[in-house]
């Protein structure tokens, strides 16, 4: 288990975090400047936070209190840099002896050892090449290796697949998940690829400008995405709303007023001033208050279209019956064409609510869609999908 | 239009890099080809016997490389400490190691003279143990080691400030102590810069002369090195200084060549710093 509380201010920049982690791979997801190595080169010794306490297994590496700071030499940490940060004037297994030599161990006895993991990472051949004639993704297991040899308690990865080309970046995936699940140690993996943070991340930490926004398994982190920057990536809008009437299937109505019917459960809330239906899977359960929730609105349930500005009557829905119809305004800031062959646009509109909508190319151009335009959105129930 | 513009720009581009070119060309390699060409090859090799010459090449060699060892010996931890330690005065510090590289050689001489002279402050104390250093070979060591030490300290603290920062987290956070960390990689890292400053002090200590013969004096077989006795033998033997001038300009044009031969078989990943051109760091 890691505990961290951690401040440091650089410039204009400042982290603020409080981490709990345990055992097992937990990744760091962020964009690039959200403070994701900072965080690292904290944890590992590299940089000294402000204020702050670090513990790791309920060993303390850092108290500001108290004026401790462990040298990172002292500090049971793996460390893999970004690329691989592979010393070049030394052999691969050089390379991964480093550390061991750096503490003492003789040097038969460190290759010997070096040997082993270099084995584990199937490189055990490669002893004595240069990194230089290493391809990239030979190079990050070289640098796995290297870091695993010392039996870390805390292994520190900084965008591991970062510099890798897409074929070798699967591979190299592949192989990092088999090589860190066995691993007894806590494993903070730094990423700006969400992707990748899903599918090596068995716990998830989100950080925005220097602050964690998520931290939770990845199940939460799907299920209930906290912030519009995890919302986007996972291809949903999320919106601020207020509950007002919840009817569960079996019709026993729990509104504040009486309203719904029938067999089907129903979600209604206002959200800016707008009563609207929703299916009861857009709701997410991670409110502190009864009334205030946050829906996730799939994209392709956003109908977009092109309004003329000056006939457009904001219609504020009062009874159940209409509340499907309810009506939002905003403008088209973003058309994005969506792969594998651009039929379908992601457009993003900003408004109160701003909102992503997916909407099929040629539609889109019958109505005139395009950027700078006034549109009308709605929210649809998606048709019953075959999946 | 435009493309007959641009011929023409491209054209004038060309003549001034190609006249730029050969106005230094003629700069330099004029006097020094007057120099080379002045001396038959087998006068050169008589010449050396005579023990004017003779006894002037020795002492060069021995100062020269006395003091290389010395401005290595004191100069590699001042170029570490600029490379990697922010201290308060380190821009006065910096200004000091520069210094000796725009002063004249005979200000350098004399305020060595100063110091180090019998009547100079640090000069009196030695005086007292029986020491005296103007005008001994020691001091033609220390006035070559004083006017090279700029050279070494400026091209190894580049070669240090160039090694990718990421290399020196790798190794501490892999345990890496500082010295071990210098050892293993900075100093490896840093060894075409190395080479570099060594072979560059000591061309500069070679060709030494003003603070020379302020400080130390020209005294035949004590300090009169190259090119003081090219200086004297102007002014009675000029063959005798144009032969010392030659051996001069050969041993000298050997060693830089031989530097930048050097240079690439010692290029595991860090570049060699600004006086080489740009690093050839690996990508």
């Amino acid at each position: 288990m890691l505990q961290a509380t951690l401040a440091k201010q650089i410039g204009g920049f400042d982290l603020d975090v409080a981490l709990r982690i345990p055992r097992g791979v937990c990744a760091v997801l962020g964009e690039s400047g959200a403070g994701k190595s900072t965080l690292l080169r904290l944890l590992g010794g590299l940089a000294r936070p402000d204020t702050g306490r670090i513990t790791l297994d309920g060993e303390l590496l850092f108290d500001s209190g108290a004026r401790i700071c462990r040298a990172p030499r002292a500090r049971p940490i793996g460390w893999m840099p970004q690329d691989g940060g592979l010393f070049p004037h030394l052999a691969v297994d050089e390379n991964v002896a480093f550390g061991l030599r750096a503490l003492g161990v003789p040097r038969a006895e460190a290759l010997a050892r070096a040997g082993v993991a270099l084995d584990r990472v199937g490189l055990a051949r490669f002893g004595n090449r240069r990194p230089r004639d290493l391809s990239g993704g030979e190079q990050q297991r070289v640098a796995l290796a290297r870091a695993l040899v010392l039996e870390p308690r805390l292994l520190l990865l900084d965008e591991p697949l970062a510099a890798l080309d897409y074929e070798t970046h699967r591979s190299v995936r592949k192989e990092l998940r088999a090589a860190l699940s066995s691993l007894e140690a806590v494993t903070l993996l730094v990423t700006h690829n969400p992707t990748e943070a899903l599918l090596l991340g068995d716990r998830i930490v989100v950080l925005e400008r220097g602050r964690v926004t998520h931290d939770g398994s990845r199940e939460d982190l799907l299920r209930a995405p906290k912030t519009p920057f995890v919302a986007e990536f996972l291809g949903v809008n999320l919106l601020e709303a207020r509950r007002v009437s919840w009817t569960p299937a079996d019709g026993a109505d729990r509104a504040v007023g009486a309203v719904g019917q029938g067999s089907c459960a129903q979600l209604i809330v206002e959200i800016e001033g707008r009563t609207v239906r929703v299916p009861p899977s857009w709701l997410l359960e991670d409110s502190d208050s009864p009334s205030r929730v946050r829906i996730a609105v799939p994209l392709r349930s956003v109908a977009i279209e092109r309004v003329e500005i000056q006939r457009v009557e904001i219609q504020r829905v009062a009874t159940p019956a209409a509340a499907q119809t309810a009506v939002f305004l905003g403008t088209i800031d973003e058309v994005l064409p969506l792969p594998p062959d651009g039929s379908w646009l992601r457009i993003h509109t900003v408004g109160t609510p701003s909102f992503t909508a997916e909407i099929e190319a040629a539609r889109a151009a019958k109505s005139g869609l395009a950027i700078g335009e006034a549109v009308s959105l709605r929210l649809t129930t998606p048709p019953a999908q075959p999946s | 239009m435009t493309a007959r513009r641009d011929t023409l720009s491209s054209l004038a581009w060309r003549v001034g890099l190609a006249l730029g070119g050969t106005g230094l060309l003629l700069l330099l390699g004029l006097p020094l080809a007057a120099l080379a060409l002045r001396v038959r090859p087998t006068e050169l090799i008589t010449r050396l016997a005579d023990p004017f010459v003779l006894d002037a090449l020795r002492l060069s060699l021995l100062t020269s490389l006395g003091a290389t060892v010395l401005v290595t010996l004191v100069g590699l931890p001042v170029a570490y400490l600029l490379a990697t330690r922010a201290f308060p005065g380190k821009r006065w510090l910096e200004v000091l190691v520069d210094l000796p590289m725009v002063l004249p050689p005979t200000v350098s001489g004399l305020a060595l003279l100063l110091a180090l002279g019998r009547s100079g402050w640090a000069g009196r104390s030695l005086d007292a143990f029986g020491i005296s250093l103007p005008f001994t070979t020691a001091a033609v060591v220390l006035a070559q080691a004083f006017m090279a030490a700029p050279f070494f300290v400026a091209t190894v603290r580049a070669g240090f400030s160039s090694i990718d920062p990421r290399l020196i987290e790798a190794a501490v956070a892999l345990r890496a102590s500082e010295a071990y960390l210098f050892r293993r990689v900075v100093l490896p890292l840093a060894l075409p810069s190395l080479l570099a400053g060594v072979v560059l002090a000591w061309a500069r200590a070679l060709g030494e002369f003003g603070a020379t013969i302020t400080f130390a004096g020209n005294l035949p077989g004590v300090t009169q090195t190259m090119p003081l006795a090219v200086y004297i033998a102007m002014q009675s033997d000029l063959e005798a200084a144009i032969v010392l001038s030659v051996l001069l300009l050969l041993g000298s044009g050997a060693l830089l060549y031989a530097l930048r031969s050097a240079l690439p078989l010692f290029q595991p990943g860090a570049g060699a710093g600004w006086f080489f051109g740009p690093s050839r760091r690996r990508s």
